[in-house]
């Protein structure tokens, strides 16, 4: 059973510090299959930017925070070159304004030069009239990659998430395709 | 999207990566805040207009004066509770009761608001929109207050029973929420509340998971032997009685759930209050603006976790202490007027601050206060004698001034024989006076309740 991993403990460095505030959120458990069809689409690429906004809203309230990630790659359905925006509740502007959500996911997976799979849903709001193309699911919708033997491999999260085991970006993109087929 | 509104973009410090989220390990995970005593309170902005999530209009009694989105959420928080919520009931597909958290641990619920509040306010409310399949989320602050979020757009049901294959469950994610407001992270076992991921129609994550109380238990600590509990309350007026353990001789605290939009999230507290029976019992005046439904928690000395006892409901809505009133009239003396008769005191028998004041009366005249329980009216000479039916007891003479005006304070603690008051009780009160000519008079009568 994990008590303070590295992680927490560097998050409770942060917080003794009063540095922002961090975030938990709970998702919709979907697997794969699910994940694209209540998906505009899935991109494997290179986050080559990350900006954090806050709202300050008259009806949904103060300090709403989204982040947006740009990310330059495939598009796995249509299998041609795009660039995609995602955003996501929570980041931090500067170290005193913010707040973080647990669905952000981890500094590893959305590091600027990082690259990832990601499945976005555009919103007209997610909340504070902010409309951007959703992270699905927040940290349900990015998954790391790493190579192997020359491959790209998608790294799977557990049960509950779309993408469970480790995955040959080869074969998760074989199965978006067949599933966009099936569904349309 | 209102740009005037938005503060300019600004790329994101590292700091905004410092935490991991989604994790999978196994077993419970921590943040690394506890919420302090201070950061017990929760409110709930009942701003959550999507379909089901205020369906649920049945009332219970361990949740008075609550229901829909307020009721979830209060059951989400005290799931977590050291021990039974009242009696526990309040949600049918829990086997073991809400209240399962036998930890140093317990929230006080603070009503409703008119707001959503800032970051760090220990709000509940809705949001409008969606952001993909994110259901709802919790916003920590650096001092480990929180606010919690839950977007508008899904098919929301507020049970209390099982919910509908496509709905998903208010209760059971408010449940998950809180988890995190008190320094939960996600856990690697599915079975748990704080799983990351939540399906349609389940409501299981309503009842925390061993796991879960594992987790609770690494923050705060199990259960102390020396944690006050509350197993009972009783209400008699505004006097309340509370039964249990652990309480310290003096300077408890009572905390109480304030009326709705009222306060800032901080308990109203009675401070300073002894107990009696080795620690077993605490009788309480329940303070004015406290008449509302809600919780009572005990603090006893310190600011540990262990200090302070599990939440018990209490519907102290009926406790509303009213001033006197006037329930008899008496026919006009030799001024024209009726007697008129007024009391002022803080209606606490304890505070023994009672003083009854007669005017428009005849000037000079001798004259008996009298008082009893009883308010049946006779014609008596000039007047109406208002106190018939019970036994009625007289004070010592009084006379009137030149311009018709009397005053007696009363000793309660050395009251007639037979007629001794007691904090929650109604009496009645009337003067008995001379008049000219060898007649006499009453004047009006007020009920007065010692209920404060
Ligand atoms: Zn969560």
């Amino acid at each position: 059973m994990k008590r303070f991993t590295p992680k927490t403990l560097l998050l409770a460095a942060a917080l003794v510090a009063g540095i922002g505030t961090y975030g938990e959120a709970q998702i919709l458990k979907v697997d794969l299959g699910q994940m694209v069809a209540n998906t505009d689409g899935a991109v494997f690429g290179t986050i080559i930017d990350q900006e954090t906004i806050r709202i300050d809203h008259p009806v949904d309230g103060p300090e709403l925070y989204y982040t947006t990630l740009t990310i330059k790659g495939t598009d796995l359905a249509s299998n041609k070159p795009t660039v995609v925006s995602v955003s996501f509740p929570g980041g931090f502007i500067d170290a005193e304004n913010g707040v973080y959500n647990s669905e952000a996911p981890s500094k590893d997976v959305i590091a600027v030069g990082k690259e990832v799979v990601a499945f976005h849903l555009w919103s007209d709001n997610m909340g504070g009239d902010f409309a951007s193309n959703a992270l699905y699911a927040s940290h349900g919708g990015v998954y790391s990659t790493f190579k192997s033997k020359g491959n790209v491999i998608v790294q799977g999260r557990g049960a509950g998430y779309a993408i469970t085991t480790n995955t040959h970006l080869t074969s998760l993109q074989g199965n978006i395709q067949a599933l966009n087929t099936e569904q349309r | 999207m209102k740009l005037s509104l938005i503060a300019p973009p600004v790329l994101a410090l590292a700091v905004a990566a410092i935490f991991t989220g989604g994790n999978t390990t196994e077993g419970y995970d921590l943040i690394g805040h506890n919420l302090s005593l201070s950061q017990r309170d929760f409110r709930v902005n009942n701003n959550l207009t999507a379909a089901g999530a205020n369906n649920n209009n049945t009332p219970h009694a361990n949740f008075p004066d609550a229901q829909g989105f307020v009721m979830a959420m209060w059951k989400g928080a005290i799931e977590w509770g050291s021990l039974l919520h009242g009696d526990g009931g309040g949600d049918t597909t829990q086997n073991l009761g809400l209240g399962s958290g036998a930890a140093n641990f317990d929230a006080s619920f603070q009503g409703e608001t008119t707001a959503i509040g800032n970051l760090g306010d220990n709000i509940c409310s809705g949001l409008d929109g969606n952001s993909g399949g994110v259901l709802a989320f919790a916003e920590i602050t650096g001092s480990g207050a929180w606010r919690m979020r839950f977007y508008q757009g899904w098919n929301w049901a507020d049970g209390p029973g099982s919910i509908g294959f496509s709905q998903m469950d208010l209760q059971s994610v408010a449940t998950h929420e809180y988890g995190h407001c008190l320094g939960l992270g996600h856990s690697g076992t599915g079975a748990a509340t704080m799983a990351p991921t939540a399906a349609n129609g389940q409501t299981g994550p309503r009842s925390i998971h061993a796991d879960d109380i594992a987790g609770l238990q690494a923050i705060y600590g199990a259960a102390s032997a020396t944690k006050p509990t509350i197993s009972g309350l009783s209400l008699s007026g505004s006097t309340l009685t509370i039964t249990g353990t652990n309480f310290d001789a003096t300077g408890n605290q009572v905390w109480f759930t304030r009326a709705n939009n009222q306060g800032n999230g901080t308990p109203l507290k009675a401070t300073n209050v002894p107990s009696t029976g080795g620690g077993t019992q605490i009788v309480v005046a329940v303070p004015n603006d406290v008449r509302t439904g809600g919780d009572v928690l005990v603090q006893k000395s310190g600011n540990a976790h262990s200090s302070l006892s599990n939440a018990y409901p209490a519907d102290l809505s009926g406790s509303i202490c009213s001033g006197p009133t006037n329930v008899c009239f008496s026919f006009p003396n030799s001024t024209g007027n009726i007697g008129q008769l007024s009391i002022t005191g803080s209606q606490n028998v304890a505070a023994n601050d009672t003083v009854l004041f007669g005017s428009q009366l005849p000037a000079g005249q001798f004259g008996i206060f009298l008082y009893g329980q009883g308010f049946t009216g006779t014609t008596i000479s000039q007047g109406v004698f208002c106190l018939g039916g019970a036994p009625f007891y007289r004070l010592p003479i009084v006379q009137t001034d030149p311009f018709g005006f009397v005053n007696y304070a009363l000793d309660l603690t050395n009251m007639p024989l037979g007629g001794d008051i007691s904090q929650g009780e109604t009496w009645n009160f009337q003067l008995w006076h001379r008049e000219n000519g060898g007649n006499s008079n009453f004047s009006e009568t007020l009920a007065y309740p010692f209920c404060n």
